[in-house]
């Protein structure tokens, strides 16, 4: 039979499904024996391979795929297993590229479960409530002052208007806070830190809150009844059963007392109602309940508790924004100075969709993070690829004798597959074991709540096994692939004329490898050099040594000017006043102000602090002009304001001392100009300010300027004075320094993550270069030896080994510079008050590189350098 | 095809090893015509049959293969390894001792009958 005849009959036997080798050329040569048999007996090849063909598959031939499955998955088996065999022992042959490759592994992949499980934490809030696609809070954009602010509140007559009103609304409930941290009273006990809220029924019933004892019914059914958490209930009845217990609360000389009707579970720590001590709750009663107590009378023009509503399943969101809206207007009676809107519940927490609300997830930094996680992965799949390739120029021989032998190319992208599942099994175990000891660490420092549990958590089993299963692949497929691809006589002719495996390859990566580590590392010190001028700069007031006594408003109501006549001549206090809002709040109230004979309409919101005539002495503020509130003018109570810098700036005044000045209902002139100070954190610029003097028991918190010396001892007499005078509530202070350094956390916690990331990038990289200098000097041996023996010098052999990679890291600087220059720039914008940045920083991250990556391989470059040619060349 | 396959599926290791015993090599379409031949045209082996009993004796160790190149194209021939060898007389001599006690129930069934 001539070839192409031959080739037919294969193609045939292919087409009808006998494709596996063995068979296939069984298949062939049986069924050729057969047409041969049948030309002997005079039959054209055509009808002859016709009737064989015909025949074979009469008697099952191509049926015997499915026969063939068991053996053929021994045959894999038995595959499987010498791939599992080799691959252990290119792993104890290779000792150090193994280790390096499996410790670059799991640190990369530590830090990569690490922020795929924070990911999974921020993204899991607030998914948990039922309907979660129908439910939304209302929340209102405010028109009132000259920006548009926007307010997670509506007014308490929203709720029964559209609940009644709005057919597309299914369930509606305010969250309204009636009192918190007053005196709480039982069994001669007294309690603080709660939140009792007004809501409607339909609260429980949006929320799924569960009950653990009594009826969740019940309060709203009973007028003082009241529902309260697991934990306030531990904490206020300890073991006792508080269903039937009473307790009562004390307000504005009032006392309400309420009967306990039942317990609900505690909300879970993932959901907005725990990101914000404002929009939590642990404490519920009626609506009805709510309204008897004198303080919280709704009105339409006061927007000042959070409502929640469903709505029916296809209502638009549009159509009820739009009727909400007509709806306030038509009960108000007129144009009102604000509107409303629905935000989804589920979005309440990281505000995808940017709906004007301050979130407290940032879904910028979470993709931050994401990019960095993805990053530290890939930048060790590099170093397995690179260490892997290179190593394979020493395993040539193993690939050129599997091809001889028959290997097909699938074959080898598998093996080199298996080796690297293998790896990264290994890995991921160690990581789980690391990443167990570290969540622990993580939830304490950052108020976190991850968890690693594998065995009931789906989603977590689901990620590990991804993760591997794309390790693996992004590590084993581009090895298997080159190497399938040599020609096996080139691979068996002698190693020392094969070249190095995939040179260029294997470089771009290193560069790409660095770039990242360097622009990580720029950008560590661009975020340090940051906080380090945010700790330093001038605030314009001096934040060390003042102390805030937080009265709250309804001590300071009652006992606010004897406290302050109490604690002001305390030894050790150097200066003292009574004040509205601190410094460290981060916000301060506004009101609404207009300059000289400005109308009503006209007026401005700005930013108001209520002061004393100590604060300038407490807070060591300066003055520019004028003078501060003084004893000694009675009318600066009532007719003064001292406004600041960019107040005069605002309003372009050229004379401030003597303007008019109305803010609210109080109308007066301007007695003095402070200089600017940072009233706020520095992601904001200086705002105008005016500050007045309020009747004395108006004020909630007391500024102190405490002395350096025994400031143990102050604080104690501190106490003992508060005591002295407020007996019904907690001695409560904090230092402005603490509160001020609040404002950065997440700044510092940012800086922190970022520089563990980049150490972490760093190293990985290192661990790269080291296994590829292992590499290049084993391969380089001869031609070291060569150029020992014609006279070069340890130092020029050192420079000729270090010069590869500092090229390499020079190119990849070149890379890194613009993109850290740029994301660095972006992230500076987040501050009104920033550094410059400047190419020293660029210098610096490159020295830090060249300089680590030096010192991680200089061990074995000078033992290169300083190996004996006798030793290398001894072959020759 | 005369003979069952139920009966021909129990013997069909015994003929491959009996006939590898008596030719020494001999690859696959060899096999079929050759047991067509001993057989008067009676018994006609397929390739879905004969190929998984040639690979479960090859996997086994019973048999080993060595391929050439023939008018364009591979054959595989088997050959009885050592322990075929064994194998096969154990296999022949256990078939002649059943024939022979298969003739005694069935001769003496049909003298009742």
């Amino acid at each position: 039979m001539k070839r192409e005849q031959v080739l037919a009959i294969r193609r045939e036997v292919r087409k009808r499904g006998l494709n596996f080798t063995y068979v296939e050329d069984e298949a062939v040569d049986f069924i050729s024996c057969q047409i041969e048999e049948l030309l002997t007996q005079g039959h054209s090849f055509e009808s002859a391979f016709q009737e064989a063909f015909q025949q074979a598959a009469e008697e099952g031939m191509f049926n015997l795929k499915t026969k063939l499955i068991t053996p053929k998955s021994i045959y894999t088996m038995d595959m499987l297993s010498n791939y599992l065999k080799v691959a252990f022992r290119n792993f104890s042959k290779y000792k150090a590229n193994s280790a390096i490759n499996l410790l670059g592994l799991v640190l990369s992949l530590t830090a990569s479960i690490i922020i795929g499980l924070y990911l999974k934490y921020e993204y899991s809030f607030d998914k948990e409530f039922p309907e979660l696609d129908r439910l939304y809070r209302v929340n209102s954009i405010s028109n009132l002052s000259q920006n548009t602010s926007y307010l997670n509140a509506v007014s308490g007559m929203l709720v029964p208007v559209i609940d009644s009103e709005i057919p597309e609304v299914e369930l509606a409930s305010d969250l309204a806070i009636i009192i918190s941290n007053q005196p709480l009273k039982t069994n001669g006990s007294v309690f603080f830190d709660y939140r009792l809220s007004g809501v409607s029924e339909d609260f429980i019933e949006m929320f799924n809150l569960k009950e653990v004892k009594g009826s969740l019914k019940a309060p709203f059914q009973t007028l003082n009844g009241i529902a309260i958490s697991e934990s306030q209930a531990l904490k206020i009845f300890g073991e006792e059963d508080p269903i039937g217990q009473s307790f009562s609360i004390e307000q504005n000389q009032k006392v309400y007392s309420f009967l306990v009707q039942a317990v609900f579970q505690d909300i879970p720590a993932n959901t907005h109602f725990m990101d914000d001590k404002w929009n939590g709750f642990d404490m519920l009663v009626s609506m009805e309940t709510a309204r008897s107590i004198p303080s919280n009378q709704p009105s339409w023009t006061s927007i000042n508790s959070p409502a929640y509503v469903r709505l029916a399943p296809g209502a638009s969101e549009e159509t009820v924004n739009a009727k909400m809206n007509e709806l306030v207007v038509k009960h108000h009676g007129k144009e009102i100075w604000y509107e409303h809107y629905l935000q989804p519940v589920s979005d309440i927490h990281l505000n995808t969709r940017e709906d004007g609300i301050s979130s407290v997830g940032n879904v910028q930094q979470l993709k931050l993070f994401g990019l960095i996680g993805v990053i530290i992965l890939v930048i060790a799949c590099i170093n397995y690829v690179n260490l892997t390739t290179a190593q394979a120029s020493v395993r040539l021989k193993e690939v050129g004798v599997r091809k001889v032998i028959g290997a097909r190319r699938r074959q080898f992208v598998m093996q080199f597959l298996v080796e690297a599942a293998l790896m990264s099994l290994m890995g991921l175990l160690i990581s789980a074991v690391l990443v167990s000891v570290l969540i622990p660490l993580l939830n304490g420092n950052f108020g976190l709540h991850l968890s690693l549990d594998l065995s009931s958590d789906w989603q977590n089993l689901a990620g590990f096994v991804g993760l591997m299963l794309l390790v693996s692949l992004l590590c084993g497929t581009y090895p298997g692939w080159y190497l399938s691809r040599l020609r096996a006589n080139v691979l068996l002719r002698s190693s020392s004329s094969v070249k190095s495996a995939g040179g260029i390859f294997r470089k771009i990566l290193v560069v790409l490898q660095y770039a990242t580590s360097i622009t990580l590392i720029v950008a560590t010190l661009i975020i340090g050099h940051q906080m380090n001028f945010l700790s330093k700069k001038d605030l314009g007031f001096e934040k060390e040594q003042v102390v805030y006594l937080k009265m709250g408003w309804q001590a300071g109501y009652k006992y606010g000017e004897l406290l302050f006549n109490e604690v002001s001549t305390e030894s050790g206090v150097l200066a003292a006043s009574l004040t509205s809002n601190t410094l460290g709040d981060g916000s301060l109230s506004g009101n609404g102000i207009s300059v000289g004979e400005a109308e009503v309409e006209k007026r401005e919101m700005h930013q108001v602090l209520a002061v004393d005539n100590g604060y300038l002495a407490a807070l060591g503020l300066e003055l520019k002009e004028g003078r501060w509130f003084s004893e000694d003018f009675a009318s600066d109570r009532k007719e003064g304001f001292v406004v600041n810098e960019a107040f005069v700036k605002h309003f372009n005044l050229e004379n401030p001392i003597g303007t008019k000045l109305a803010r609210n209902s109080q109308n007066g002139t301007i007695i003095g100009v402070v200089k600017d100070f940072h009233f706020k954190s520095m992601h904001t610029a200086i705002e105008p300010l005016v500050m007045f003097e309020d009747d004395r028991d108006r004020y909630w918190n007391i500024a102190l300027r405490i002395s350096p010396e025994n400031m143990g001892n102050t604080l104690e007499r501190l106490e003992t004075a508060w005591a002295g005078v407020v007996p019904d509530f907690p001695f409560t202070y904090e230092f402005l320094d603490d509160q001020i350094d609040q404002y950065y956390k997440s700044d510092r916690d940012f800086a922190l993550v970022f520089q563990v990331f980049a150490g972490l990038a760093i190293v990985v990289s290192c661990l790269g270069l080291i296994g590829l200098v292992a590499f290049t000097t084993r391969r380089r041996a001869k031609e070291i030896g060569v150029r020992k023996v014609l006279g070069a010098s340890v130092g020029t052999i050192l420079q000729l080994l270090s010069l590869d990679y500092v090229k390499l890291i020079l190119l990849a600087a070149l890379l890194a510079i613009p993109v850290a220059y740029y994301a660095m720039s972006q992230w500076l914008e987040n501050f009104e008050y920033r550094v410059n940045i400047h190419a020293g920083v660029f210098v610096l991250g490159l020295l830090i590189t060249i300089v680590l990556s030096w010192i991680s391989v200089s061990y074995l470059s000078v033992k290169a350098a300083k190996s004996n040619p006798v030793d290398s060349l001894r072959t020759e | 095809m005369i003979t069952s396959n139920e009966l021909l599926r129990g013997t069909l290791r015994t003929i491959v090893l009996k006939l590898l015993y008596e030719y020494g090599r001999m690859y696959g379409y060899e096999i079929t015509q050759r047991v067509k031949e001993l057989s008067g045209g009676e018994i006609q082996l397929t390739f879905g049959a004969l190929y998984p009993t040639l690979h479960k004796l090859e996997k086994e160790g019973v048999l080993t293969t060595t391929s050439e190149v023939v008018d364009h194209r591979s054959r595989k021939y088997y050959e009885l390894t050592k322990v075929g060898e064994a194998t096969a007389s154990t296999k022949i001599e256990e078939y002649f001792a059943f024939i022979g006690n298969m003739d005694k129930i069935m001769s003496a069934q049909s003298k009742i009958a």
